[in-house]
């Protein structure tokens, strides 16, 4: 049988603008404005001009008093410059978060509370600690918590705003951003969820920036520079008002702290190049190749935080190195060290670095030195917060080397598990397929749920890496650090704003490859593009087929679990954030 | 919940269920009222509700709660369903389409339970396997394996050390590598060709050299593979064809079950 085609134009980087809507003029008034008209622009390439770049990769947008610009936990892949206007930065919480990570209609919490009598009562008394920030919802009503909301427009016009601006402002702690001034880069590039609420606090043009073309701007010298200063005077701030650690810090300290903080990036962005080539090497190879942050019977200089990225925490064990944890966002390394040999006796020696800390991939991390960390931090840690003595250190100055082996307790994942996840770099995923062999009886019944749910075609393949009887399928993971994004010239593929999902825009995207051949787990494949009524896209031009990217999607259209997951009759598939490691442990240990 | 206390509650609510069904029954009979009648639909309902997996397994689309979920009503359902059977039947059964009925629902019962063991222990089976292949690659890794024993078969006899390991090829291996395993195999795997096979031809190093010897290492590791994918074949095959078996003859069974209540009360049964 033919397969039916049907010819069109291959698709283009610029095909779909960010916004269409861009007069010349208006192009024209942006590059006589600053920081544009500071540009050299010669410095960008002919096909992609300053002017190409500001009229495809981005759009004006007029707000309100009061509008809420992007809500904290929200992902996003653009950046704000402010035209004109204030802009507030709510350097505190402003919106409450929302109830607990859902819990599953069918799961027998649930019906245990409809029996309890306490369906709909769930936000209260719980935890709100234990539910992360990037999982806060939208606001479902017109009040949520003190902060009152109302909605304007409609459609994908609809804007939220708070509709006592004053009120707000004077009961929150923010940070202005005035005319010429960027925000919200740091979540676009890093691929992480917002920071921080930003708030328009009178009327105000912002231009919003795709970051494929904050990436393209950044080959201005005088651009990048504004990057840095910005994100040194405002985002460090907020970073470290949000650390658990910090909260109790007056807010002088917070100053000094961020004054002497020392940013510092290990390793390769763009690191799935590195890995493909080294994941051929032997474990001990691959732990050498990763680059240092602290090495364990070190001096222990200083606090170090995780910004971005994972870190291995590894202690030499014989000939070898053993892993004991990865460190993602927000995690800290050293503290121990430095509690303790602050609240040792002047006289003692100081105990260095226990652990070392290696940049598995790439790593953003922050580090404050021990002097300021024993003036502005610790003596406003509460002490339940601080982790306990050292009491049997391996390392100490003048003293041998403890080569015992290492007491897990029972809660530890398995340390054959960890170096595995480690070394496939399975901890990325965030919601990692995994099915459980041992369980598991072939039937495919996730295979073709799967092809039923996107077109005939599954996304996914039952195969993958495997560590005794788990097995991390060929299927997109939805990385806490999806690199697969990096490349992406369209931004077809890009994070959802609530969920943080890994989705593909059909329409955007022009086949590069790009994404393809960046995930490092090989879970995108390029397949012919197809119209509605299913005839394959052929380049008008050449003839060749168009192609497309392909994943999964985690069944984002319908709600509720993965189709895969909910046609697998032995309960054998399940979806996990392999990123928590307590997560991790809680499924798979015990095995 | 977790799958200990799930089960207890399964469990108890299926005993209860019997219970209630035992005690209606025992109201029935002191009430003079007609026993086949109360178990006889109690019957049909509880089979008509097995068949509520198959429809939610047609329904991927449509948020229906997990297969998984479905799969233990139907497990325990169905053993309501088979202990009821036990108390609708007369004893012994009279006429041909009641016999054939009470085989096709015993066959269908005792399938599922069948089909319910392999479910558990078939994983296992294939988890202790090193590589692990999806059904389908299975043919065409065992035509490469083949191929490769041939290969290696036909370059020993280059060794200058006589045609030991291709005579023994063509007289032991030939089948084995070309052939699929016997029905027997495929009902009930096992190792016992495997280890048969890898004896004799550790027997022959006698008559080979050094060159010969590395030879038919690499053929001893052939056979090992071709076993591996054998033994997969064969277990997942047979948790397959169980399957097939449990699922064809449930249609069956409806169609019958159909036929007797309209022959019973058209005619009460009396032409069976």
């Amino acid at each position: 049988m033919a397969v039916e085609s049907i010819e069109v134009q291959r698709p283009d980087r610029w095909d779909h603008p960010l916004s269409g809507d861009m007069t010349q003029d208006q192009l024209d008034q942006l590059l006589r404005s600053p920081p544009f008209s500071l540009m050299d622009a010669s410095r960008f390439a002919r096909n992609a001009s300053l002017a190409d770049i500001l009229r495809n990769d981005t759009r004006l947008i007029q707000c309100e008093p009061g509008d809420l610009v992007f809500r904290e936990g929200q992902y996003g892949g653009t950046a704000y410059l402010v035209l004109h206007g204030d802009v507030r930065i709510f350097l505190s919480q402003l919106i409450p978060e929302a109830s607990p990570r859902a819990i599953s209609r069918w799961s027998g919490k649930r019906w245990l509370k409809f029996f309890r009598g306490q369906r709909g009562k769930q936000a209260a008394g719980t935890d709100r600690r234990k539910t992360p920030r990037r999982e806060a919802g939208r606001p479902e009503s017109a009040s949520s918590g003190r902060v009152a909301f109302g909605y304007r427009g409609s459609g994908t016009e609809t804007r939220i705003f708070l509709q006592d601006v004053p009120g707000v402002l004077s009961e929150h702690s923010t940070s202005q951003v005035g005319a010429g001034e960027l925000f919200g880069e740091m979540a676009a590039v890093t691929r992480s969820p917002r920071e921080f609420t930003a708030v328009a606090a009178t009327r105000c043009a912002l231009l919003e920036i795709r970051w494929q073309g904050l990436k393209l701007l950044k080959q201005d010298t005088a651009f990048r520079n504004l990057l840095d200063e910005r994100y040194r005077s405002e985002v460090l701030h907020t970073h470290l008002r949000e650390t658990k650690l910090f909260r109790y810090i007056p807010d002088d300290s917070i100053e000094q702290i961020v004054a002497s903080a020392k940013l510092e990036s290990f390793g390769n962005l763009e690191w799935y190049a590195e890995y493909r080539k080294g994941s051929k090497k032997s474990a001990s190879q691959q732990i050498a190749a990763e680059p240092l942050i602290a090495e364990e019977g070190a001096y222990a200089t200083g606090l170090w935080i995780i910004r971005g990225g994972f870190a291995r925490l590894s202690r030499r064990q014989g000939a070898g190195h053993r892993t004991l944890a990865y460190l993602g966002k927000g995690q800290i390394f050293g503290l121990s060290e430095l509690a303790h040999n602050f609240r040792s006796s002047s006289g003692a020696a100081p105990l260095p670095y226990q652990e070392s800390l290696r940049a598995i991939g790439y790593v953003d991390a922050l580090c404050i030195p021990k002097q300021i960390v024993n003036q502005h931090v610790l003596p406003y840690v509460r002490r339940a917060d601080l982790p306990p003595r050292l009491d049997a250190p391996r390392y100490q100055f003048g003293q041998p080397v403890i080569d015992a082996p290492l007491e897990l307790d029972a809660n530890t994942v398995d340390t054959g598990l960890l170096e595995f996840l480690v070394e496939q770099r399975l901890m990325n995923g965030r919601r990692a397929m995994v099915i459980d062999t041992d369980r598991c009886t072939r039937c495919d019944d996730c295979v073709k749920a799967c092809a039923t749910t996107h077109g005939g075609t599954p996304v996914f393949q039952r195969k993958g890496p495997q560590y005794n009887n788990w097995m991390f399928t060929e299927s997109c993971m939805h990385c806490e650090d999806p690199v697969c994004m990096i490349g992406c010239p369209t931004g077809a593929i890009h994070r959802d704003h609530e969920s943080g999902l890994v989705k593909i825009n059909d329409s955007t995207c022009i086949g590069c490859k790009s994404c393809a051949e960046s995930c490092p787990y090989s879970n995108i494949r390029m397949v012919t593009a197809q119209d509605s009524r299913g005839r394959a896209k052929v380049d008008r031009s050449s003839g060749l087929p168009i192609l497309q990217a392909s994943k999964c999607d985690f069944c984002s259209e319908r709600s509720g679990r993965p189709a895969c997951q909910s046609a697998c009759p032995h309960n054998a598939l399940f979806r996990i954030d392999m990123s928590d490691i307590k997560i991790v442990n809680q499924h798979m240990s015990g095995k | 919940m977790n799958t200990q206390s799930r089960r207890t509650l399964s469990i108890t609510i299926t005993l209860f269920a019997v219970g209630v069904t035992v005690l209606a029954l025992q109201w029935t009979r002191n009430h003079l009222g007609d026993e086949s009648t109360l178990t006889g639909w109690t019957l049909l309902v509880s089979t008509a509700g097995l068949y509520l997996l198959t429809a939610r397994k047609k329904l991927i689309k449509h948020h229906l709660g997990p297969v998984a979920a479905w799969l233990q009503i139907h497990v325990y359902m169905g053993s309501f369903a088979s202990i009821v059977f036990l108390l609708h039947i007369g004893w012994p059964i009279r006429g041909i389409f009641e016999i054939l009925l009470a085989g096709c629902f015993v066959f269908v019962a005792v399938s599922g339970m069948v089909l319910g063991y392999l479910s558990r222990s078939t994983p296992k089976r294939l988890g202790a396997i090193a590589n692990d292949h999806q059904q389908e690659q299975i043919p065409m890794l065992q035509s490469i394996v083949a191929q490769q024993a041939y290969q290696e078969a036909i370059q020993s006899t280059d060794f200058g050390e006589g045609a030991t390991l291709a005579e023994f090829y063509q007289r032991r291996l030939l089948g084995f590598f070309q052939h699929p395993r016997g029905i027997l195999y495929q009902a009930v795997p096992n190792g016992f060709k495997r280890r048969q096979l890898l004896r004799e031809l550790n027997d022959l190093d006698r008559y080979l050299a050094e060159k010969g010897v590395s030879s038919r290492r690499a053929l001893s590791d052939m056979v090992k593979t071709k076993d591996d994918l054998d033994y997969q074949s064969a277990l997942q095959g047979r948790l397959r064809t169980f399957f097939m078996l449990h699922v064809s003859l449930t249609w069956s069974l409806i169609l019958m079950i159909g036929v007797h209540v309209v022959l019973v009360y058209r005619f009460h049964g009396s032409i069976l």
